[in-house]
């Protein structure tokens, strides 16, 4: 005989010869201890419990099927429905011909003649079978998850193509299904009741699929996947899963969220659907009210896109995309506007994407919270840049920079401000300070400390977007600032909507009663510009006069004050 | 005692038998040893006088593999006719068959001695 090189075949495994009659016991035995151990049973009966009782695992049964009291035939079906011993290969013993086909229909692996065939046909018959059996196992556990019975994700894929192979022509969904906060469920309930439920969802899914044609597999833990037809109401899903659950296992607190990802292009990786899918479904996670959502390859794009800003934002300062711009503010209360400051407004102009909206990075910044670094590069250049133009052209000029609202919560703020002001031998009252009033909150005991720490230094807070925050009529009377910016959107809106118009004049009347300096933005045309005059506003920004430029074309501007207005 | 000769002389196949041993001669005469003595001739003879068909083919069958695996020929030929006539449930004219396989354990019995 030819020796095997594969080790697996080298270690002697088990197998088990069960027949009534003695004689062909020990024929057995005989034949197959030279490769095999062997174990003998008398009996059906003394067969199983030599099954349950043995340690190391039989890889296959001998079968008699003539004996007394529970014969073959019964053994055999009590073996397969035998969660644990069922996928153990057996040949049966026969020397009738009708049990032959009764055998392999009953799930037989073979069966063996008696008179018994000459030992090497016996040996090879049954080394083929285990093998068989032990291949067919490997693919199994390959094939399919073992708690859930779902394909494993391996196999999903490939049963995806196959799918799309037969049916090109149909929509498709590919759905990912998880169960929110999982984990503090098995910890609540324990892992066996976390393993039921898992198994719920899984027959659930099995049984709803069936439905649209479609398949089910486990990704991971408490991920699920489905390729299934298309279906026009993600909740009707959610709710049908949710009533099989219920129904079927009585299972009704869980809470669930599904992804999903229609499929318009069959020629897309099976990957790539069930990531954007998975994608879809984990945005879920912290939503309040959604439990569906459908991809949206917008939305999706535009995330990437903000991802690959956050991450390029670093680099950007160092090799100064971001440029800081200028834009002019006039005081119009005396007979000619003078040009008193500028705001300083950040771009970016990206390598790869050109010019980026501050309408598109500044909210990402402030969402992720590295607006600190940009706030942080803006103040040391517009200090930089106020000092040179006060130095070059002698001109009493301030800057306004914006304050975020998580600049407020830093506790270093007023100290890196002033170091800011004091490196650049800007004095702090040349330097005012943008907050919007929605940031500016002032119930919140960081963000008055920092306020009146600035103050203290000689700062002025100028309070932005001011009509379009959430003050309360109180706190606007107790909060510490020096400076009122009214919101862009009235100055738009007032000739076209009367009540905007008096809310202007209202702010105008506030400003009086505080005894602060009003301004307003977003100025564009000379019936807007003397209408504001005309109600108090001193300061003036807006396309009206100029539009925000960099530092190089801004200096045209102090020129053109200095020849205008001369020094003050 | 008995022997690979005296059980030529008896008619078995033993080259056969001891092939189907695995080559192993002192199994195979360990195991016609137990012939004999083996409980099922008994109850076939006792399913015949009792004219239970079924018992009687049962017990028949089982001889039958026994004796053909160990190529006892003698033996395995009048048992394997009784099998196939029970099987059709025929139990008139088995005496003969009886005796006959009664006849030849008692020789091989005496071969064992």
């Amino acid at each position: 005989m030819e020796q095997n090189k594969n080790v697996i075949s080298n270690i002697r495994k088990l197998v088990m010869a069960v027949d009534d009659e003695i004689v062909n016991r020990e024929i057995l035995e005989g034949i197959l201890s030279e490769k095999y151990d062997v174990l003998k049973a008398e009996s059906a009966e003394e067969a199983f419990e030599l099954l349950d009782k043995s340690v190391k695992p039989i890889s296959l049964i001998l079968l008699d099927i003539n004996m007394p009291n529970m014969n073959g035939f019964e053994f055999l079906e009590k073996l397969k429905q035998n969660e644990e011993h069922k996928r153990i290969p057996v040949i049966v013993l026969t020397s009738e011909k009708s049990y032959e086909l009764k055998s392999l229909h009953m799930g037989a692996a073979d069966f063996l003649n008696k008179p018994l065939d000459m030992p090497e046909i016996v040996i090879a018959r049954v080394d083929r079978s285990i093998e068989l059996s032990e291949d067919k196992q490997i693919i199994k556990r390959y094939e399919r998850d073992i708690l859930t019975g779902v394909y494993s994700s391996n196999m999903f894929a490939e049963y995806c193509l196959k799918m799309d192979s037969y049916s090109a022509d149909t929509l498709t969904d590919t759905v990912v299904i998880n169960i929110e906060k999982f984990h503090i469920y098995n910890e609540l309930y324990g892992r066996d009741e976390g393993d039921r439920v898992l198994k719920a969802l899984a027959d659930a899914l099995k049984n709803i699929v069936r439905h649209y044609n479609g398949i089910v597999g486990r990704l991971q833990s408490d991920y699920f996947v489905c390729y299934i037809e298309h279906i026009d109401d993600p909740n009707a899903l959610l709710s049908l899963i949710y009533q099989r659950m219920r129904d079927t296992n009585g299972i009704n607190n869980l809470r669930l969220r599904i992804g999903f990802y229609p499929v318009t292009d069959k020629n897309e990786s099976v990957n790539v659907r069930i990531d954007r899918a998975k994608t879809v479904c984990d945005s879920l996670r912290n939503s309040n009210k959604d439990s569906t959502k459908v991809y949206d390859s917008e939305a999706e794009q535009f995330s990437l896109f903000r991802e690959k800003l956050a991450h390029d934002m670093f680099r950007a300062i160092k090799e100064e995309q971001f440029t800081v711009y200028y834009q002019p503010k006039y005081n119009i209360s005396g007979e000619r506007p003078r040009l008193v400051s500028a705001e300083a407004l950040v771009r970016w102009t990206h390598p790869d994407a050109g010019f980026i909206s501050p309408g598109v990075f500044i909210p990402l910044f402030e969402e992720n919270g590295l607006i600190r670094f940009l706030d942080r590069f803006v103040w040391k250049k517009s200090a930089e840049q106020l000092s040179a133009w006060r130095k070059e052209y002698g001109i009493d000029l301030s800057v306004s920079v914006n304050i975020s609202r998580i600049d407020l919560l830093d506790p270093e703020l007023p100290e890196v401000i002033a170091d800011c002001a004091s490196e650049n031998g800007i004095d702090p009252k040349n330097l005012l300070l943008e907050i919007t009033e929605s940031a500016y909150n002032g119930d919140n005991k960081q963000n008055l400390r920092s306020i009146n720490a600035l103050r203290e230094k000689g700062f002025k807070i100028e309070i932005d977007d001011f009509g379009s925050g959430y003050s309360s009529l109180n706190s606007i009377a107790t909060l510490p600032f020096d400076i009122l910016k009214l919101d862009m959107l009235f100055v738009k809106e007032m000739y076209k909507n009367e009540k905007m118009l008096k809310m202007v004049n209202i702010v105008s009347d506030i400003g009086r009663l505080l005894e602060v300096p009003l301004v307003a933005e977003g100025v564009e045309t000379e019936d807007q510009y003397l209408m504001l005059k005309d109600m108090g506003y001193e300061i003036i920004q807006g396309y009206y006069f100029a539009k925000p430029v960099p530092a190089e074309q801004f200096v045209e501007y102090i020129r053109k004050e200095l020849a205008e207005n001369g020094n003050n | 005692m008995v022997t690979i000769d005296k059980l030529k002389d008896f008619g078995a196949d033993t080259a056969e038998g001891i092939a189907r041993c695995a080559g192993k001669e002192s199994l195979y005469l360990r195991l016609v040893g137990t012939i004999p003595q083996n409980k099922t001739f008994a109850a076939l003879y006792d399913a015949v006088s009792a004219g239970d068909c079924e018992a009687a083919f049962q017990a028949a069958h089982g001889l039958k593999g026994a004796l053909g695996n160990l190529s006892l020929k003698p033996l395995y030929e009048p048992v394997l006719t009784l099998t196939e006539k029970l099987r059709g449930g025929d139990m008139q004219d088995t005496e003969l068959l009886i005796t006959e396989i009664e006849t030849k354990r008692k020789e091989l019995e005496e071969l064992c001695l």
